[in-house]
């Protein structure tokens, strides 16, 4: 019995080796495809963490940037960015502006041809646009009843109320963007969107594996433009065969699958691994600007009403260590309402207010506003670590400063549940993405969260929208933004870096208000 | 009258019987090495969440984003969270919070439960009903009908303890339904019935004593399994919400720095398996002694 | 027998109700809708509550429940707001991975488990046996959470040999297949492989201690075959018990592994559809997990009498 028993752990342990033995061969694996000139594998698959699944990839549909991170490789629109934020021209060969600025002639590109083999029409165009107009929250801020008709010789208008230079703009948005789509996929749709994901990008869908991947492929009937690659415009090539996108919402089991060659790239990875990330020689890391973590005031009803009581928040809060505290090293700690990068928006003023951390003077503001020891709600969602971890700094912050703080941390549905009532909160921390244009800043929007904002804002915003020249309206959103830190809608942090992590064989990957996956080869 | 001085009598002897039974039982106990140990881990981990806040030098809420993430030193013996908090003082805290959360989800399932299951072992109607509704929650995992609850509750430690009780308390109705069955059959049960006890007075003082053991054996084991719980669910984000620690929600946030910061998850990981080791050896001990069944065979 | 499947199967309708309805108010009463998830962080309050109406989230909610379980009964446990599928095909779906764990979990429980109870069992008191229990013991308290992060940090971060975690299906290729698996296996078995342990020696001891052993031990029959033809398979019934219950348990409970392993699973399904609030997914996959659980314990019930004919199913 017990020589059987030895056999039968030598024989378990055989097993167990040869499970084992087998299981570590693959990742050795090479890219499948053909070695090509300077050990270029053109070919092959790219695979790309992201950490959570798009909720549609119907781009119309969501402001979720989850969706426009994968939506864009699917997806074209008529103009889009090149990498110094100016629309030009992608589905459109040329554009053609009325004298009163009224009428916007699109010229559509020919033979651009839809992943199941339709050549895209002047009426795709015209039904999409409409679609999106009638959906994108930018579109109704910056030019509410605008419209798209039928030109001539195939061409597509957009007749707008009032003329502006941000247009363009607006029609080349990141995120919720004005993706073309095929006219039946789109009168096919439910009201939670299209069901068919058929662009004319030069990736196309293959098969989404709910909670696991997206599979895209590349697209070989696609026309690229002629134009040097820059930002989301000019040339694009799919250069990878497999493109996946999978979900992996935990961060360090990302670090954990870069690290052993599981994914290429990985997105949205913990400053805290830096060391770790850079340590290994066979990473790089690519960091962009995400956005900016913020404060937004309850301007509905409460407290914060009183510009005061905003005032001394403002005056309060040591910026630093909160964005220390929930962004590590990964942040830039600015006070301009549009990204620096957006050189064209990019302002100082009111430059003097941000981060203060003057205890004296809140007191002094707290004191003149009359509070006296109200129970002050902060709400923010665990969904997002770095917000839910600058609530807890500045609950310290504040409680300091004699202010009775109560957390509510929820997970993201029950937190714009919460946020619906105004009678639930005082402060809400979150995150803003950037936006093209001030336009679009959703903290002077009519319909915002925190309340509409006072005359004198909403005058000079409209001012920027209906400015005739670029100079003319950044002077006003000089102004504009100025006002705006002594008024306090909300208070911006800082931005917010988000660091990818990058294979060293990964070649041509950009980073442009999301990853840019075409044009991106995987070398030897 | 005759019948009840006999039964004075009876319960006279039946005291002294027990308090004989109860020095047996002692000493049949601590007899038990693992038992003891059990007891002794679980004595430790009281001790620690009481008397350790008086202890600690340092706030477990106290920040200094500085030092956030140091390692095990002389001021931080077990280092720093990603605020730059003193671990052990949180864990400290946590100890307070997850060890509450678990006597209260035992106590609170035990007293709910007991009623559950004495009314349902009373009643035939209400059994049907009560034990269907039981079913049900059995049926449906605990952790994920605890997320559920949660996600419709809110986060806050009570809600903690309220979903967790929830999904507990079938599993006390069931030991107590059994247990009090036996004893609703017993003929001094029919005897006071006949004469017209009231049932309140049947239930709470005749039948409920008897189903002690057997419940204190479960809620021993809940106790341990509702710890196991709230750090699961605080470790899926839904338990114990920030800033208050739970040994669970340390660990959570130890998850995402596992790679450089390996004491949040380690320390806390030893107190949830000490802990529960301790609710396990100490509920092993006390089923070997108090259902005899069992205790025939492995003694 | 045939009489008793009826009455169990019967009797299941009434816990089904009851959970379909538990669970409806519980998901419907949470709040935060399907609308908010579908468009997104910065989606005005105008659009939101637009989607709201469309989807019909502001129609009364025992209408809304009278629609869901109508359907039900037709056969049909409505269509995904995220998956654009059916709900029943968004369940198939998730359920390969699931099943490959449990069913890896519960053949290590087997393999594992059972021989390591018969040792503990035929040595009683041995150090052998307060080892192998001291082992079990810590098998049990030792949460699966923990266990898999302490795998993936040795096995996947430290020596390399297994992914970290993502899934394979079975159809490419068993290899594959498996290294995928073997830590959540792992992870989720080990107290299942624990309670075997426990539940296989203490049986056994209890068997061992009849007089019918007693009899054949005097009657000289050789210990193997005291233990292995007579004793064991009488021990069987509680062992069959645990390993039962622990399947219902696994099917069920692998969410937190799912979710540490990245294994798109039944538990992983729920959670992300709890936090999508993905209404039909979160209520058809909690009656299906139901049904299961109670499936499988019926089934275990008609094993008993397979085994052990002594046990009359209709005496219940």
């Amino acid at each position: 019995m017990k020589i059987k028993n030895r056999f039968f752990m030598f024989v378990t342990i055989l097993v167990l080796g040869a499970v084992l033995f087998g299981c570590s061969d693959k990742t050795s694996e090479t890219p499948k495809g053909k070695s090509g000139e300077n050990g270029v594998v053109s070919g092959g698959e790219l695979k790309v963490a992201i950490p959570t699944q798009p909720p549609t990839l119907d781009a119309h549909m969501t402001t979720a940037l989850v969706t426009r991170d994968v939506s864009r490789h699917i997806f074209e629109t008529l103009v889009a960015f090149n990498e110094n934020f100016e629309p030009v021209p992608m589905l459109a060969e040329s554009i053609d502006v009325s004298d009163d600025g009224k009428t916007y002639t699109f010229h559509l590109r020919k033979g651009v041809k839809f992943h199941n083999g339709k050549e895209m029409t002047a009426e795709d165009v015209l039904v999409s646009m409409n679609r999106w107009l009638e959906k994108s929250g930018s579109a109704q801020a910056v030019i509410k009843g605008a419209k798209f008709e039928a030109g001539d010789d195939g061409t597509v208008l957009l007749k707008v109320e009032q003329a502006s230079s941000l247009i363009l703009n607006v029609l080349a948005s990141t995120s919720q963007f004005a993706a073309i789509m095929p006219k039946e996929v789109i009168e096919a749709a439910p009201e939670t969107g299209v069901e068919e994901y058929i662009g004319t990008g030069p990736f196309k869908f293959v098969e989404w594996k709910h909670d696991q991947n997206i599979h895209l492929a590349k697209f070989d009937g696609y026309q690229p433009v002629d134009l040097p690659a820059s930002g989301l415009a000019g040339k694009k090539e799919a250069l990878v065969d497999d493109l996946y996108f999978e979900f992996v919402s935990d961060s360090s089991t990302r670090l954990a699958g870069i690290q052993t060659g599981q994914y290429n790239i990985t997105d949205d990875m913990s400053r805290d691994d830096y060391q770790q990330m850079n340590s290994n020689p066979n990473l790089k890391m690519v960091t962009s600007f995400s956005g900016y973590l913020s404060l937004t005031f309850n301007k509905n009803q409460g407290l914060f009403t009183d510009i005061k009581m905003r005032q001394a928040v403002n005056a309060a809060l040591d910026v630093d260590s909160i964005l220390k505290g929930a962004l590590i090293d990964a942040y830039r700690a600015d006070s301009s309402y549009m990204l620096k990068e957006n050189v064209l928006w990019f302002s100082e003023a009111g430059k003097e207010q941000y981060n203060q951390h003057d205890t004296k003077k809140a007191k002094q503001l707290l004191e003149e506003a009359g509070y006296n020891g109200e129970e002050i709600t902060i709400l923010t969602t665990k969904d997002s670590l770095a917000a839910k971890n600058a609530t807890i700094i500045a609950k310290e912050q504040l409680e300091k400063l004699g202010m009775k703080i109560k957390l509510e941390i929820y997970d993201w549905p029950t937190t714009v549940a919460q946020r619906e009532q105004p009678d639930k909160w005082q402060l809400f921390i979150s995150g803003f993405p950037p936006v093209p244009t001030p336009a679009e800043l959703l903290f002077f929007g009519e319909k915002f969260y925190g309340g509409p904002v006072d005359e004198k804002i909403a005058e000079k915003l409209h001012a920027i929208n209906t400015a005739t020249s670029i100079e003319e309206a950044k002077k006003t959103w000089d102004e504009l933004q100025e006002y705006s830190w002594e008024y306090l809608p909300i208070i911006k942090f800082g931005d917010i870096t988000q660091v990818l992590a990058v294979e060293k064989k990964i070649d041509g990957f950009k980073f442009f208000n999301g990853p840019v996956l075409w044009n991106t080869k995987i070398t030897k | 009258m005759e019948a009840l001085e006999k039964r004075e009598e009876l319960i006279v002897i039946k005291s002294n019987l027990k308090k004989q039974q109860r020095q047996l039982f002692i000493r049949r106990f601590f007899a038990n090495k693992l038992a003891v140990v059990g007891l002794a881990i679980i004595i430790f981990l009281i001790l620690l969440s009481i008397l350790g806040p008086l202890v600690i030098s340092h706030d477990p809420y106290g920040m200094k984003v500085d030092d956030r993430l140091g390692a095990p030193s002389s001021i931080h013996l077990l280092g720093t969270d990603e605020f730059g908090r003193d671990l052990l003082s949180r864990i400290i805290y946590g100890a307070q919070v997850s060890m509450g959360v678990g006597f209260a989800v035992a106590a609170i399932a035990s007293i709910v439960g007991m009623a559950v299951g004495l009314y349902a072992s009373y009643y035939r109607v209400l059994d049907n009903v009560l034990m269907r509704i039981c079913d049900g929650i059995m049926a449906f995992p605990a952790i994920l009908l605890a997320i559920a609850l949660m996600a419709a509750l809110g986060a806050s430690t009570n809600n903690v303890i309220l979903s967790l009780s929830i999904v507990y308390i079938p599993y006390i109705a069931r030991v107590v339904r059994s247990a009090a069955l036996v004893v609703r059959e017993e003929t001094y049960i029919e005897a006071m019935k006949a004469q017209g006890a009231s049932s309140w007075r049947i239930i709470w003082l005749h039948i409920a004593p008897n189903t002690l053991s057997p419940l204190i054996v479960q809620a021993t084991f809940i106790f341990a399994n509702a710890i196991i719980v709230e750090a699961a669910l605080s470790f899926l984000g839904a338990g114990v919400p920030a800033p208050d620690p739970s040994w669970g929600n340390i660990l959570y946030d130890g998850k995402k720095v596992i790679f450089t910061a390996w004491w949040m998850v380690v320390y806390p990981g030893i107190c949830i398996v000490l802990s529960v080791l301790g609710f396990n050896l100490f509920g092993d001990g006390l089923r070997d002694l108090l259902d005899p069944h069992t205790n025939q065979a492995k003694k | 027998m045939k009489a008793f499947i009826l009455k169990r199967v019967l009797a299941l309708l009434p816990i089904l109700f009851i959970v379909s309805i538990v669970v409806f108010l519980v998901i419907h009463l949470t709040p935060g809708d399907p609308a908010t998830v579908m468009l997104g962080d910065t989606a005005t309050e105008e659009q939101v509550k637009a989607l709201r109406e469309q989807l019909g989230l502001n129609n009364p909610i025992h209408e809304q429940y009278v629609h869901w379980i109508s359907g039900v009964f037709q056969g049909d446990f409505g269509y995904s707001y995220f998956m654009k599928q059916p709900v029943m095909d968004t369940i198939i779906s998730h359920l390969g991975p699931t099943v490959s764990l449990a069913i890896l979990a519960e053949i290590m429980a087997i393999l594992i488990g059972i021989p390591l109870g018969i040792i503990a069992a035929t040595r009683r008191g041995s150090a052998t046996d307060q080892s192998l229990m001291g082992v079990a013991l810590l098998g049990i308290s030792v949460p699966s959470f923990l266990l898999g992060l302490f795998l993936v940090l040795v096995f996947a971060v430290q020596l390399r040999w297994l992914p970290v975690g993502g899934y394979e299906p079975l159809s490419e290729g068993l290899l594959l297949h498996l290294k995928y698996l073997i830590m959540p296996a792992i992870a989720l078995g080990s107290m299942q492989i624990a309670l075997t342990a426990r539940m296989t020696r203490s049986s056994l001891l209890e068997v061992l201690n009849t007089n019918f052993i007693k009899a054949a031990r005097s009657k000289g029959v050789k210990e193997r075959h005291v233990i292995y033809r007579h004793a064991l398979r009488n021990a069987f019934l509680p062992i069959l018990t645990v390993l039962g219950q622990t399947f219902g348990v696994l099917i069920t409970g692998a969410a937190v592994v799912e979710t540490i392993f990245n294994i798109p699973g039944i538990g992983q399904l729920i959670i992300n559809s709890v936090g999508r609030r993905d209404y039909s997914v979160i209520q058809g996959v909690v009656l299906f997990v139901t049904f299961t659980y109670v499936f499988i314990n019926l089934v275990i019930d008609l094993l008993y009498g397979v085994i052990d004919p002594r046990v009359r199913l209709d005496q219940k």
